[in-house]
């Protein structure tokens, strides 16, 4: 992991917003506003679920107007007051802390980096046969810049005591029933004290917009976004396994490498959703969107795992009969996407399957297939049909 | 970037007190001062605050619409319905048990399976006979429309108040500590309406701290719910526990000072009432109209239900978002909305046993 020393806020530009117009890839779909945001599409609309239009990805830093949006419980923060908010750090430490977003700043060593941030179930709309859910296309995803401080840096400072197992982590998100859980992660002590985990004050240079977890939003690189608790304002040590609905009942995988099942014999041994599997998409073209015969184009797209670092990605044009290395864009890190280029001229018109996948430093390779029935960590081989005039 | 001098955040501060409809109101100061010493001034520079917007969709009209209506809308727009693919009916029974199981969705066993008939007629695999398309497609919506619905009718079990002092004080305790657990996120610590659940919600909380109710309006709407809102059914409270809501909700309302004085309503004032209001509220005040059973959520009963002046006068102004109440501000001079708020005011006639 690179971890880049920031002399400055704002040193990273936030690549401008594309220009209005811009097709968006599917003709049915809503684009509403929501405070702080650029249109969106609208999954649904309490808790907001946004997703980003396909085009944003064309950009290696998403921007925060254009970042994706999902809450679970109807309660999410519309309003946060910086002079009391206040970050707690309890449990089975020596010294409780209670930190203002300016005592994060003022007191601890800045850090940053650039990472994917995924919705477990994005893509979920893809799976078939279909699996109740938020009905995303690919746009439940970003790439960012974020900047904070070392979870570590606070567990020292609180001082973890012996036989600490866990950390949990809990938002300023609340149910609307006293009934309904209300939403906590938890990690490992040792991933939570690996030096990467962090918690951002800053995303691509500026405050975090509201709806993606203002003022403070846990960072947990290569693992899904279940995972990057919004709001951040309670961090708890426990000296045993953590017990919450969102650990023990809601996203859970197959033990399966994949997460894979089968709809008439669902997996009975379950782990806990982790970190992000290998995948790479198209960008460009657009579903829908016309080639023309004998004139090259930049087919385009990313590819992303959980920090094991992209190797290649391959791009086949006759339907996965020949395959061709694409070339790689500059690494921007080890837990960022890679962008990947291939130009291609279609030698005639009619229709071609386009076809592309990753390898990972690790070996690891792309499924042809994955269901599962939460519609989580879809990452197979993707396939496009694209018509060439 | 550098701390912005003082007085430019004292120039914002005022322009965010001064235009509170705006959705966006962001801090732009870097750093606040460590220390707490902050002025009021640089307190409101410290607040960052939106204003979410709504885009619930229409939803067919089918067998069930009005359970759907009543126990869904509590947590999550129906838009999490909409955008759902075709399901078989199978799919439904189980996401309705879990939303009722796992997240405490408050439903009996003939909600449960009107919700899942309805939703397996808008949104079912293989398509039903006769059910509907996608919420947005207002030409199956219409058409929909003149399917024979059932009539809604609402019973309720009518609450019997406390008779003594003792048990009154049991209940006011016993109902504060059910209101702070079930009813603050929403309606307040203080039942203004303005709890931390209030702030996402289209249609907002009820003020329960600026309106007078009879106890068998609360006995119907704690026993119900109210359809297209998110005031949930609480008829898995036993009878004891909706007693003490209810009498702890009725000393929640502090009326306002404007109200002491009691003014007898003119000929004018119900010549107004009858002419803007009635038309859905009902001759009579008591929300019974054609236009009314058309509406989710129904039209307020005054006869039940009695808003303070100031609050009666604030939705005439505003209209209530979500609803069918409109804004007034423009029709009528407000010399007209305050007879009317005087008209609206002299309609409760509600008399409630039991001890105060």
């Amino acid at each position: 992991m690179r971890l880049i020393g920031i002399t400055a806020a704002g040193s990273l530009v936030t690549p401008s917003l594309l220009p209005a117009g811009s097709t968006s890839s599917n003709s049915s779909d809503q684009l509403v506003r929501f405070p702080e945001k650029t249109d969106l599409i609208l999954r649904t609309d309490r808790p907001p679920q946004l997703e980003t239009p396909l085009q944003y990805f064309r950009q290696d830093i998403t921007p925060n107007e254009a970042f994706y949006v999902r809450w679970h419980l109807e309660g999410i923060p519309t309003s946060v007051d910086l002079a009391t908010f206040r970050l707690q750090v309890s449990g089975h430490i020596e010294k409780p802390l209670s930190l203002s977003v300016s005592d994060l700043r003022s007191q601890f060593d800045a850090v940053s980096l650039v990472a994917v941030n995924q919705c477990s179930g994005n893509s979920r709309s893809f799976f078939e046969p279909r699996v109740p859910g938020g009905q995303w296309r690919n746009g439940a995803m970003g790439n960012a810049h974020w900047k904070g401080v070392l979870l570590r840096d606070l567990l020292d400072r609180a001082g973890v005591k012996a036989g600490a197992l866990e950390v949990s982590f809990g938002g300023l998100d609340r149910p609307a029933m006293s009934a309904t859980p209300r939403f906590a992660k938890a990690l490992a002590l040792d991933q939570a004290r690996d030096g990467e985990v962090m918690i951002a004050y800053e995303m691509n240079g500026t405050d975090l917009p509201m709806l993606n977890g203002f003022p403070l939003r846990l960072i947990v690189p290569g693992w899904y976004a279940t995972y990057w608790v919004k709001a951040l304002s309670e961090i708890t040590v426990l000296s045993e396994k953590f017990k919450g609905f969102w650990m023990e009942k809601a996203y859970r995988i197959p033990t399966n490498p994949n997460g894979n099942e089968a709809p008439d014999h669902l997996a009975t041994d379950t782990v806990p959703i982790n970190r992000m599997s290998l995948r790479s998409l198209f960008v460009q073209p657009e579903p829908g969107e016309q080639l023309r015969a004998k004139t090259p184009f930049e087919i385009q797209g990313l590819a992303f795992d959980s920090g094991r670092g992209i190797q290649k990605a391959e791009v086949s044009t006759d339907d996965g009969g020949t395959w061709r290395a694409a070339q790689l864009d500059p690494d921007l890190g080890s837990y960022s996407w890679r962008r990947w280029r291939q130009v291609w001229t279609p030698p005639a018109s009619g229709k071609y399957r386009l076809r592309v996948r990753a390898f990972n430093r690790a070996g690891e390779q792309q499924p042809t297939s994955l269901w599962n029935h939460s519609g989580y960590m879809r990452n197979v081989v993707e396939q496009m049909e694209v018509e060439v005039i | 970037m550098k701390p912005l001098p003082a007085t430019i955040l004292r120039i914002v501060a005022v322009f965010w007190l001064a235009a509170p409809g705006m959705s966006v109101r962001q801090s732009r100061a870097e750093t606040p001062p460590v220390t707490g010493t902050n002025s009021p001034d640089l307190d409101m520079a410290n607040v960052h605050t939106i204003t979410l917007p709504h885009f619930e969709p229409d939803l067919p009209v089918a067998p069930g619409r009005d359970e759907f209506l009543m126990v869904c809308e509590s947590c999550h727009s129906p838009r999490y319905v909409t955008m759902q693919p075709p399901f078989p009916q199978k799919q439904w029974e189980e996401t309705v048990s879990k939303m009722a199981k796992t997240y405490g969705a408050h439903m009996d066993e003939e909600q449960k399976q009107a919700i899942v008939a309805y939703l397996a007629a808008i949104n079912s695999n293989p398509p039903k006979a006769n059910a509907g398309g996608t919420a947005s497609d207002d030409e199956e919506s219409a058409s929909l429309s003149v399917t024979h619905m059932p009539h809604f009718t609402e019973t309720f079990p009518m609450i019997k108040p406390a008779t003594n002092s003792a048990e009154l004080a049991a209940d006011l305790g016993r109902g504060a500590d059910l209101f702070k657990q079930d009813c603050a996120a929403c309606h307040g610590a203080t039942g203004g309406g303005d709890g931390f659940i209030g702030q996402v919600l289209l249609r907002k909380p009820a003020n329960l701290a600026a309106t007078r109710f009879s106890t068998d309006f609360l006995s119907r709407v704690l026993w119900n719910g109210v359809r297209g809102t998110s005031m949930p059914s609480w008829h898995n409270l036993s009878q004891n526990d909706l007693r003490a809501v209810s009498a702890y909700v009725q000393t929640l309302h502090a009326p306002s000072k404007s109200d002491d004085i009691a003014r007898a309503p003119t000929e004018r004032a119900k010549d107004l009432f009858q002419k803007n209001c009635a038309p859905c509220h009902g001759v009579h005040g008591d929300g019974e109209s054609a236009l009314a059973a058309t509406l989710i959520p129904p039209p307020a009963n005054f006869k039940r239900m009695q808003p303070d002046a100031d609050l009666i006068l604030q939705l005439l102004r505003d209209g209530i978002p979500g609803t069918a109440m409109p804004s007034w501000k423009e029709q009528l001079p407000e010399s007209d909305r305050a007879a009317i708020a005087d008209f609206v005011r002299s309609l409760y006639e509600a008399v409630d046993s039991g001890v105060k």
